[in-house]
């Protein structure tokens, strides 16, 4: 029996890490082929698509980066992310707090009603703020941007960090409050450096929602000058066939940054991207 | 100690901030957007009241919706059956303390880290007919082909639904290996010297242990194809001849290209509905399985 068993795992093991090597292949072959392609002339992309290109063009790089507005796109989108990130991880964590460890009647029921906001699309608020922006008269789509994707991360982050806050024990305040500290200080002072792991997370997990929005840029922004970076490179589809090259280094250029970080940070971002659904 | 906790300021100062932005921009326009579904409006002219018009319309004359929900199900569906089976394979095999199991994991979630964005143009280089990756590789083992997989009307919407399923299987791969994680391992040994082999394990032990998991990738794979729209507008903007158009598209073009404000809110009505109401039936589809 046994050896029948070792006998036949081996060929088992082999069969799972062919399996997966042919899927990582999958995954990244074509990232590889999207950058070989970049540093090509339109020719070569055409007439060798699989060798290496014979003319390294970095250059393209440089020239996507400045001649095509990216350097603007890409500010901007750091903008809407850093400051739409630290509002809403603000205000989330108190409000978190408020709704764990405060002892009031509509806490049970504002909780819900706030998670009950993970359930709406984003298609149904864009009509209605569009219309009100408009006859508001607001021009700047900075406000409104940052109030939706501050808006649409407030539900996930305070089911986070409220998790996180009820896990700790309530004498860390008991102890500050007997000292005489008030109870928004101790939180400040006592709670907040205890919830770093959690707002590492919830930060991650925001801040990639930002940064990959396209919906909500595409309905708020007219001007060039305030485009995100997803809304930006969207356009070099257009002139596709005349310049491949431009196109693929705009891609290279998104993805790359998220490459760098999570190749340095993989764990924290796996486990920040997936913690609101585990938690669920 | 007490006192302060149910200090009355206290609390309005921690929870309204995070609460009046999210009213402002949640709740709110989403009751202002089913009431703009009973109205006709271009935002320019005056506003008027037609009551369940743009419904009839839309469930009786709109022949595009009904196309839109049918590719909006299939996008569901295919998204489903193309994700989870393939998430789960990958993450019963890696959670078996392979060699190399962090580096694989990491390379198959790599994906979800990129913009919807970036993906959909990296699938419309790989897709195009004449420089694409597919029909290259397809060259290479002997098939020629000239095929445009986004700009033909029976490839086009798979080509989108396979595009997402390449971005986000690591997603629900790594949300399994979670939930096979916080097996316990004794339950796992103590089957093993049972006399379970692997299969036996995996569907009478594992698989049922994770229906809490499985649940939860559910709706999100479910809620998420139903709202799916960046990809359909990079890759082939709803076309060709409506073939990938789904609900998300449909109502964008209706509101913001040919501005229907009221009409485009009736299908966002519709679109919410949906999200909010296979949601419910997902939660109790699996809690009446949970009870077996």
């Amino acid at each position: 029996m046994n050896r029948v068993l070792t006998g036949r795992q081996p060929i088992i093991k082999i069969i799972k890490y062919m399996f997966l090597c042919i899927y990582s292949i999958a995954i990244i072959y074509p990232l590889l082929f999207v950058l070989m392609s970049s540093l090509k002339s339109n020719n070569e992309i055409f007439s060798t698509p699989f060798a290496l290109p014979t003319v390294w063009n970095f250059k393209i790089y440089y020239d996507v980066w400045t001649k095509f507005n990216v350097q603007v796109y890409f500010l901007n989108s750091v903008y809407y992310a850093t400051v739409s990130v630290a509002i809403c991880v603000v205000i989330s964590c108190m409000a978190a707090y408020g709704l764990t460890r405060m002892k009031w009647k509509l806490k049970g029921a504002t909780f819900a009603f706030i998670l009950l906001g993970l359930m709406v699309p984003m298609h149904s608020e864009v009509v209605p703020l569009y219309i009100g922006l408009n006859k508001l008269g607001f021009r700047d789509p900075k406000i409104t941007l940052i109030g939706i994707f501050v808006a649409f991360a407030i539900p996930t982050t305070i089911f986070i960090v409220s998790g996180f806050i009820q896990s700790l024990p309530i004498e860390l305040e008991e102890s500050a409050v007997i000292e005489g500290c008030g109870l928004i200080k101790a939180f400040f002072l006592i709670i907040v450096p205890l919830l770093k792991p959690v707002i590492a997370t919830v930060i991650i997990f925001n801040f990639l929602g930002v940064w990959n929005d396209f919906f909500a840029g595409l309905i708020f922004i007219s001007q060039e000058g305030d485009k995100t970076l997803q809304l930006g490179i969207s356009r070099f589809q257009g002139n596709f066939s005349t310049r491949y090259a431009d196109l693929l280094a705009a891609i290279m250029i998104t993805i790359i940054p998220s490459i760098i970080v999570y190749s340095v940070l993989q764990d924290q971002i796996i486990s920040g991207l997936t913690a609101g659904a585990v938690k669920g | 100690m007490d006192r302060m906790l149910r200090d009355r300021k206290t609390i309005l100062i921690l929870v309204l901030p995070a609460f009046i932005i999210f009213l402002i921009f949640i709740p709110a326009p989403a009751v202002v957007s089913v009431l703009l579904s009973l109205v006709k409006w271009d935002m320019i002219g005056e506003m008027k009241f037609v009551g369940l018009d743009n419904f009839k319309f839309l469930f009786a004359t709109d022949y595009v919706f009904w196309i839109a929900v049918k590719n909006t199900l299939i996008f569901v569906v295919t998204s489903a059956i193309l994700q989870m089976p393939m998430a789960f394979l990958l993450a019963n095999i890696l959670s078996r303390g392979m060699k190399g199991k962090t580096f694989f994991r990491n390379v198959i979630f790599l994906p979800v880290t990129f913009s919807g964005v970036a993906v959909s143009l990296m699938f419309y280089f790989v897709y195009h007919p004449e420089v694409g990756l597919l029909n290259r590789l397809l060259a290479l083992i002997g098939i020629n082909t000239d095929l445009s997989w986004l700009g033909n009307e029976k490839t086009a919407l798979l080509a989108v639904v396979f595009t997402l399923a390449w971005q986000w299987i690591g997603y629900h791969m790594v949300i399994f290996m979670a939930g096979i994680t916080n097996i316990p391992v004794e339950l796992i040994e103590a089957a093993k010297i049972d006399g379970c082999n692997e299969w036996k394990l995996t569907w009478n032990i594992i698989f049922p242990l994770l229906l809490p998991v499985i649940k939860i990738s559910a709706v999100l794979i479910v809620t998420s194809s139903l709202k799916a729209f960046d990809m359909v507008y990079i890759m082939t903007f709803g076309g060709p001849n409506h073939a990938s158009e789904v609900l998300a598209s449909h109502m964008y073009t209706k509101t913001f290209a040919q501005m229907k404000f009221g009409y485009g809110s009736a299908i966002a009505t519709v679109l919410m509905f949906l999200c909010i109401g296979s949601t419910v039936l997902i939660n109790r589809m699996f809690t009446s399985k949970d009870v077996e």
